[in-house]
């Protein structure tokens, strides 16, 4: 940053910069357009069972949602329970969908494979075709064959998780030091051991990454859980079958609730490591 | 060299560990994503019973149907799909490149701003903006109808129900897929790199088109696959922001077909086609931009 700075800009240059800026400025702003209207509309009080104008500040919503209870116009325990719903197949089938993909992508970085063409395309196909075509040919397979719900659901979260964990693991497992493993080796580790001590720790940033992402993944999916989940109701199926009906407040509430703790997971890591380079930089200066 | 030699090595002999290490994921790949596509392709040659059951029959007629009934769809689809992709890539691009040239410690945190919104569900991010775009709404509330404080707009005005509202739904559920691919392609550019340029004379614009491009190139690629592919086959914003006829897409026919009317052998025929479109102009467009970068 620094360096560039030492560079004399004309005057159409640092116009063109500071336009720049604010076009950018904007589009973060836009992003957070209806996350604003989403919190600012938890905390209105509607008369009708739409949350639709500003009729005036309550906390009553926020304590219904939060406590549960009884179904009224603007809370339906079933949301709720989807909620939790999704939670779970989340947490499985992203435990899964990891697991399998970073055995994959070690596999990738570590060895040279044979048939690695195949496998790198059924790897890419499915990031390629469209969820609803994905959707479709699973109904194909499981209607019918199986009662659809919690496991079908499950196989194919996992399904689509893989691929996309296969390509960030690999990019992180590509920049690890594959020879501190040779080492520890060398110093009578045998090959587990090598894994669990050395391996897994080292990766563990890129697993908490993948994981992270193929819970969003699976948590906010609708359009392939629509063909397969029979009766079995997870969060967004819930939300679409809520909203052709009405616009219950908990449902704002209950984004809210996502939104503070995805911030928090995204954003306190970031702060804490600015704080940290901060630091860093302090005690670089004070060593001679 | 040291690499190289131990890459020889392991190549000589049989190794059982790599497909040990694959095998799991690969199989459950292969039977829920590939097999799946199989039966796919045999049940859009089939013909469906009464009994809703169908029956393999050699039946090309439900691909000729997918394309005379459906050809608006898709038309549209790959439309709004393609709109969206360009603006997304006009207001990625800018927002991706301050935060990885001028983001310094914040970049993370930036980045963190952008993925947020996405982390909450798609669905009410998506109402959401129905009810700020509705004529009701905080924006046009104020200029709708002869009561409004600017009534520059007929009563019978409303965004909901037109192509504008749907494309808009895309750009915006879709954009934070355009803006992390191309970040992590600049942010691994040399800053060194625009002050050599600078020291040879280039001027900024040349710089930019002559380092930053080319090395962003890999990132754009990727993003405008992210957006495209699934901003064609998605139904829900046109489903929520519209629901009218004149902006279904093919991703609303598919679900309509397979689920409502349980076409089965019809919706397959037209996923069928749909996919084999996607991965025809997948194929062109890495041809044309040269995708060696894609698979890392």
């Amino acid at each position: 940053m620094s360096e560039k700075e030492t560079y004399v800009e004309s005057t159409p240059g640092k116009l063109g910069r500071w336009c720049i800026n604010i076009f950018s400025s904007f589009v973060l702003v836009y992003l957070f357009v209806p996350m604003t209207m989403i919190i600012l509309f938890s905390f209105n009080n509607p008369l009708s069972k739409s949350n639709l104008t500003w009729k005036g500040f309550t906390l009553k919503h926020w304590s219904k949602t939060i406590s549960g209870g009884e179904q009224t116009v603007h809370f339906n325990p079933e949301l709720n329970s989807a909620l939790y719903r999704s939670i779970t197949i989340g947490l499985l089938a992203s435990f899964f969908a990891v697991t399998f993909g970073f055995l994959i992508a070690m596999a990738l970085v570590k060895y040279r494979v044979k048939g690695i063409g195949i496998i790198s395309l059924l790897l890419v196909l499915p990031l390629t075709i469209p969820e609803i075509v994905n959707g479709a040919s699973l109904a194909t397979l499981f209607r019918g064959n199986v009662e659809m719900g919690f496991a079908t659901i499950f196989i194919s979260h996992t399904m689509f998780c893989i691929s996309y964990i296969v390509f960030t693991m690999k990019a992180r497992l590509k920049g690890l030091d594959w020879s501190i493993e040779d080492a520890a080796k060398d110093l009578g580790a045998n090959s587990f051991k090598a894994f669990y001590k050395i391996i897994l720790p080292l990766a563990a940033p890129g697993i908490f990454a993948a994981f992270l992402l193929s819970f969003a993944l699976s948590f906010d999916d609708y359009i392939i859980t629509n063909f397969v989940n029979g009766t079995y109701n997870t969060f967004p199926i819930e939300v679409y079958k809520t909203l052709r009906a009405s616009i219950p407040v908990q449902l704002n509430v209950l984004s809210s609730i996502l939104l503070i703790i995805t911030t928090a997971c995204f954003l306190v890591p970031s702060v804490l490591s600015i704080r940290k380079q901060k630091k860093l930089a302090k005690i670089r200066v004070n060593t001679p | 060299m040291t690499k190289d030699k131990a890459k020889v090595k392991t190549k000589r002999k049989f190794q059982f560990a790599p497909f040990a290490l694959m095998t799991p994921g690969m199989l459950w790949l292969l039977l829920f994503f590939f097999v799946p596509l199989v039966i796919l392709f045999i049940k859009s040659l089939s013909v469906r019973q009464p009994d809703y059951t169908t029956v393999f029959d050699w039946n090309w007629s439900n691909y000729t149907k997918a394309f005379s009934d459906f050809g608006d769809q898709f038309k549209r689809s790959f439309i709004y799909s393609g709109i969206a992709t360009v603006v997304c890539l006009l207001m990625a691009f800018p927002l991706a490149y301050v935060i990885a040239f001028r983001g310094g410690r914040w970049k993370n945190f930036y980045m963190g701003l952008v993925m947020v919104p996405f982390f909450t569900s798609f669905l009410i991010r998506t109402f959401s903006w129905k009810t700020i775009i509705g004529s009701q709404g905080p924006i046009f509330i104020h200029f709708v109808g002869p009561n409004a404080t600017f009534p520059v707009l007929d009563k019978n005005f409303t965004l909901i129900g037109t192509s504008t509202a749907v494309i808009g739904g895309l750009i915006y559920n879709f954009l934070p897929f355009m803006v992390l691919p191309i970040y992590v392609a600049l942010e691994k550019i040399d800053s060194k790199l625009m002050s050599a340029a600078r020291d040879l004379y280039a001027n900024t614009f040349t710089a930019f088109r002559k380092i930053i491009l080319p090395l962003a190139a890999p990132g754009v690629f990727a993003g405008c696959l992210l957006v495209f592919i699934p901003a064609s086959g998605d139904f829900i914003n046109a489903e929520i922001l519209s629901g009218s006829k004149d902006t279904t897409m093919i991703g609303t026919v598919i679900e309509g077909q397979f689920l409502t009317a349980q076409q089965y052998p019809l919706a397959s025929a037209i996923s069928f086609v749909f996919m084999l479109i996607i991965l025809v102009l997948f194929v062109a467009y890495s041809t044309v931009f040269d995708a060696e970068d894609l698979a890392g």
